[in-house]
């Protein structure tokens, strides 16, 4: 088995060796990402064969795991370019000097309250969005002839009492950006009231979004029981792709006036050697062939407006109208008051 | 006891330990107290005997880990009766396979336990301590059950035909004989519930957080590493009063001796222990045959489809390497370790050894996981994203198992033999050689299986360690399930099933060597 490591070792050294080495000096790069970042097989193939560079993907863990690694090593980085940091982590990283600030020029082909979510400007670039939102199990409601909740409201009724299982903002990306849109469509005065209802009406929490999704939902590959999940506007069409045996129609939902709007970023590690390198690999990510391969294999909306999506996606994932947001100044100012606050009406 | 006029075969035991504490320096302490410096300050120390949150989570996680200990030597403590006191054909198998929930994911037991009870499934502190007893039962039924193997029926015997009823036999007989093993079992299995990560996640549920959780979530998503280190700082002092309470138990040496076949034994005394034996058989595979089972369905009925994916059985030849890798190293360092408290002749040096080799299961995975990040990161020591790195990690967390393994194997070799051996005019290697080895195959034996299952499961430590995208099986599992999408939660669970066979088998191949080389011993 070590032979078959060592092998692996060396096969890895040959291609990477002969793949950038035509006529240019090879040089190398290092994009640190979220273990869920899976683009095709490849896709760095023609950005080496325009650039001369090659990309090796490291994966680092969940985005948390990766913010406190990246501040941890601030200066020392562990790669080049850090793909997937979000709107509710980005402030953070900025305060702690995480990035050697660049912007893509490719912005220009990016919607303009995208682009604005960068805060502060120049420092990093969007890359893809993505919504957090209430899904529900079709098959549960249609079975029982209820109609499946259409808002905020609807969810703290009687009707849906025991039926919604969240993630604890405390400990999950999606738990927390539920807790904003909440925030966000409440306002500083009402979301409180709104959880104690929620609580009243039987609302479970549980730690992260694979126990939420895969455990305690009734709609996926989990024997759960309850129908309603916070989790992706995207969920829906992964269902479809991942569908065993193939289906044609996602067995979920999402309810899209419940959405939290994320955007994710790509950035330039500070202390990176090959800074320039770094800014081309940037452009890349933010460009149309690699903005192509996201919808369906990393199940995000891409944000350059010259791709098109592909139909699976644009018929299954929701794309809520008026998702709430808000910037990352915000949120880092006040994330530990409100998850405090939202613990003792929810937990407690 | 014969430990003061002990034959040094070893001068310098000194020497027996210097590789192990090289590796300890280098890859437990210095790292640890690299992240710990960085970090840690006066006021997080305070606070978390100040706070009410965290001192009501310490409490909780305190009695816990009390309950879960208590429940676990009330099951395994029977189980091990069962499984060591009489030889009958499916012994070493169920035995096996007690280890295998030691060694799965918790959040794969979380999922069975969810599929096994989906209506009544509710988190708190009742599941998580049923999943601890469940995944420790290994532990009693190991270092207990060793021991009880050993025990001669005779004294019991005797005792019941002078009128003593079972329940005194036990309480003044078997009791005391065993009482050494049953509080080092109790330490190791209260240390693991103490220091509860993935279970606590799934089972406890957001009410009830445990040390480890909160460590992880300060240090990762609220992002306050003075806070999380001095919850390091906390835990490893908690651990090591418990080691230092516990430690040092005074044993009647017995020997090795052949098990009585359960065949000659009264009629009902056959029924009880063929029953019981049965029970934690089914008990213990249940879960997992749920997992088997969930795994080959699909709505349209069976398919092998989960099985049949590439990326699985890479991963798994990935997880199989480092294994190997990590198991030949962890049998180097700790039979190493192990010799030198067994050859000492000094109470301070052994404990000096015993607890600089606890360190990798005392300190948080958390600490050792940034730990890594920090100390291997310049100069020549860069060796961030390295494969190996992922061997050193499992071989550190295996160590503590492999000493406490070998060391009491290795201190019940009687001195006699060696004596009259060196008498005799063989050289100490010669006598190290034809006496000690002997006695040491069959726990060396063990203790790799143990180190190799370790390794296959780890997930702690090595899930922070980035990586080039070789995954190990178990990381892939946590991988596959956090992505929505049927086929991937299956194969997730096809993974988590294939660790679960491996661990199994690995048990078997053990047992099977064992077995034959005792037989050829006695003929």
């Amino acid at each position: 088995m070590k032979k078959y490591i060592v092998g692996l070792f060396c096969a890895t050294a040959v291609f990477s060796g002969c793949a950038g080495g035509n006529k240019q000096t090879t040089e190398k790069l290092t994009l640190l990402a979220y273990d869920s970042f899976i683009p095709t097989k490849g896709i760095f193939d023609e950005f080496t064969k325009e650039t001369g560079i090659t990309v090796e993907v490291i994966l680092g863990g969940d985005t948390g795991q990766l913010i406190s690694k990246a501040i941890l090593t601030a200066g020392n980085p562990e790669g080049d370019v850090l793909w997937g940091i979000d709107n509710t982590f980005l402030t953070r990283a900025t305060k702690g000097e995480v990035f050697s600030p660049y912007t893509s020029p490719l912005t220009k082909n990016m919607a303009a309250d995208v682009v604005k979510t960068t805060q502060p400007k120049g420092v990093v670039t969007p890359v893809d969005t993505g919504d957090v939102c209430i899904n529900y199990d079709k098959k549960w409601f249609s079975q029982r002839n209820i109609a499946s909740p259409k808002s905020f409201e609807d969810l703290a009724q009687p009707a849906y009492k025991d039926l919604l299982v969240v993630q604890n903002p405390a400990s999950s990306s999606p738990g927390l950006a539920f807790l904003l849109s909440t925030i966000a469509s409440f306002g500083e005065d009402g979301w409180q009231n709104y959880w104690k209802k929620l609580r009243a009406n039987g609302v479970k929490v549980v730690d992260g979004w694979t126990e939420a999704y895969t455990i305690e939902f009734s709609g996926s590959s989990g024997k759960g029981t309850r129908p309603l999940v916070v989790s992706y506007a995207s969920s829906p069409p992964a269902e479809v792709v991942y569908s065993d045996p193939p289906v044609s129609e996602p067995p979920t939902a999402v309810i899209d006036t419940t959405c939290f709007h994320q955007v994710e970023f790509a950035g330039i590690l500070r202390g990176s050697k090959n800074e320039d390198a770094a800014k081309l690999l940037v452009d890349y990510l933010a460009d149309t062939t690699f903005q192509s391969d996201l919808p369906l294999t990393l199940f995000v909306n891409p944000v350059n407006k010259n791709v098109v999506l592909p139909e699976v996606f644009t018929s299954f994932a929701a794309q809520p109208e008026k998702p709430y947001t808000m910037d990352p100044v915000t949120i880092e100012e006040n994330r530990g008051t409100w998850v405090d606050t939202w613990s003792s009406i929810a937990l407690r | 006891m014969i430990a003061t006029h002990r034959v040094r075969i070893f001068k310098n035991t000194p020497w027996l330990f210097a590789p192990s504490f090289i590796f300890l320096s280098v890859f437990v302490l210095w790292p640890t107290i690299v992240v710990l410096s960085k970090s840690i300050n006066q006021s997080s120390l305070s606070r978390v005997a100040t706070d009410p949150q965290l001192r009501q989570m310490l409490w909780f996680t305190t009695w816990q880990a009390f309950l879960s200990t208590v429940g676990t030597l009330a099951i395994g403590i029977p189980a091990a009766l069962v499984l060591s006191r009489y030889s009958f054909r499916a012994r070493q198998l169920i035995r096996a396979l007690t280890f295998v929930p030691f060694v799965l994911p918790t959040i794969v037991v979380g999922i069975a336990f969810s599929l096994l009870s989906p209506a009544s499934y509710q988190s708190g502190p009742i599941p998580l301590i049923v999943a601890h007893i469940y995944l420790n039962i290994a532990v009693v039924v190991r270092v207990v059950g060793n021991r009880w193997e050993k025990l001669p029926t005779a004294f019991n015997d005797n005792a019941a035909v002078l009128g003593a009823t079972p329940f005194t036999n036990f309480r003044t007989i078997t009791f005391p004989l065993l009482r050494s093993s049953i509080i080092g079992a109790g330490s190791i299995v209260f240390i693991f519930c103490f220091s509860t990560y993935g279970a606590a996640r799934v089972l406890a549920g957001p009410r009830f957080p445990t040390i480890e959780t909160e460590i992880y979530r300060y240090a990762f998503f609220l992002g306050n590493m003075p806070q999380a280190s001095a919850l390091v700082v906390w835990q490893l002092c908690a651990i090591m009063l418990v080691l230092a309470l516990t430690y040092g138990q005074k044993d009647i040496y017995l020997a090795q001796r052949n098990l009585m076949p359960l065949a000659s034994e009264r009629k009902l005394k056959r029924i009880v222990f063929s029953v019981a034996a049965a029970l934690i058989a089914v008990g213990t595979l249940l879960p997992i045959a749920i997992l088997f089972i969930h795994s080959l369905q699909s709505s349209q009925g069976f398919t092998f489809s989960h099985w049949a994916t590439n990326d699985m059985w890479t991963s798994f030849l990935t997880s199989l390497g480092i294994a190997l890798f990590a198991t030949v190293m962890a049998l180097f360092f700790g039979t190493g370790s192990a010799l030198a408290i067994a050859y000492s002749a000094q109470a301070k040096y052994q404990k000096f050894v015993q607890a600089l080799t606890s360190l990798p299961i005392v300190i948080s995975a958390v600490a050792l996981g940034l730990g890594y990040l920090l100390a291997f990161r310049s100069g020549p020591m860069n060796w961030r994203g390295s494969l190996w790195l992922l061997a050193v990690v499992h071989c550190a967390v295996a160590l503590p198992f492999v000493v406490r393994i070998i060391a009491p194997a290795a201190r019940e070799i009687q001195p006699e033999l060696r004596e009259n051996a060196l008498l005799l005019g063989a050289s100490p290697w010669e006598v190290w050689k034809s006496i000690d080895l002997p006695f040491l195959l069959r726990p060396l034996a063990i203790a790799a299986s143990f180190a190799f299952s370790i390794s296959l499961g780890e997930f702690g430590a090595s899930s922070l360690l980035t990586r080039h995208g070789h995954e190990t099986l178990a990381m892939r599992i946590g991988q596959l399930l956090s992505r929505p999408g049927e086929q991937l939660q299956k194969q997730a669970i096809a993974s988590a099933c294939l660790l679960a066979f491996s661990c199994i088998a690995i048990a078997l191949i053990v047992e099977y060597i064992v077995q034959l080389n005792r037989r050829k011993g006695t003929q």
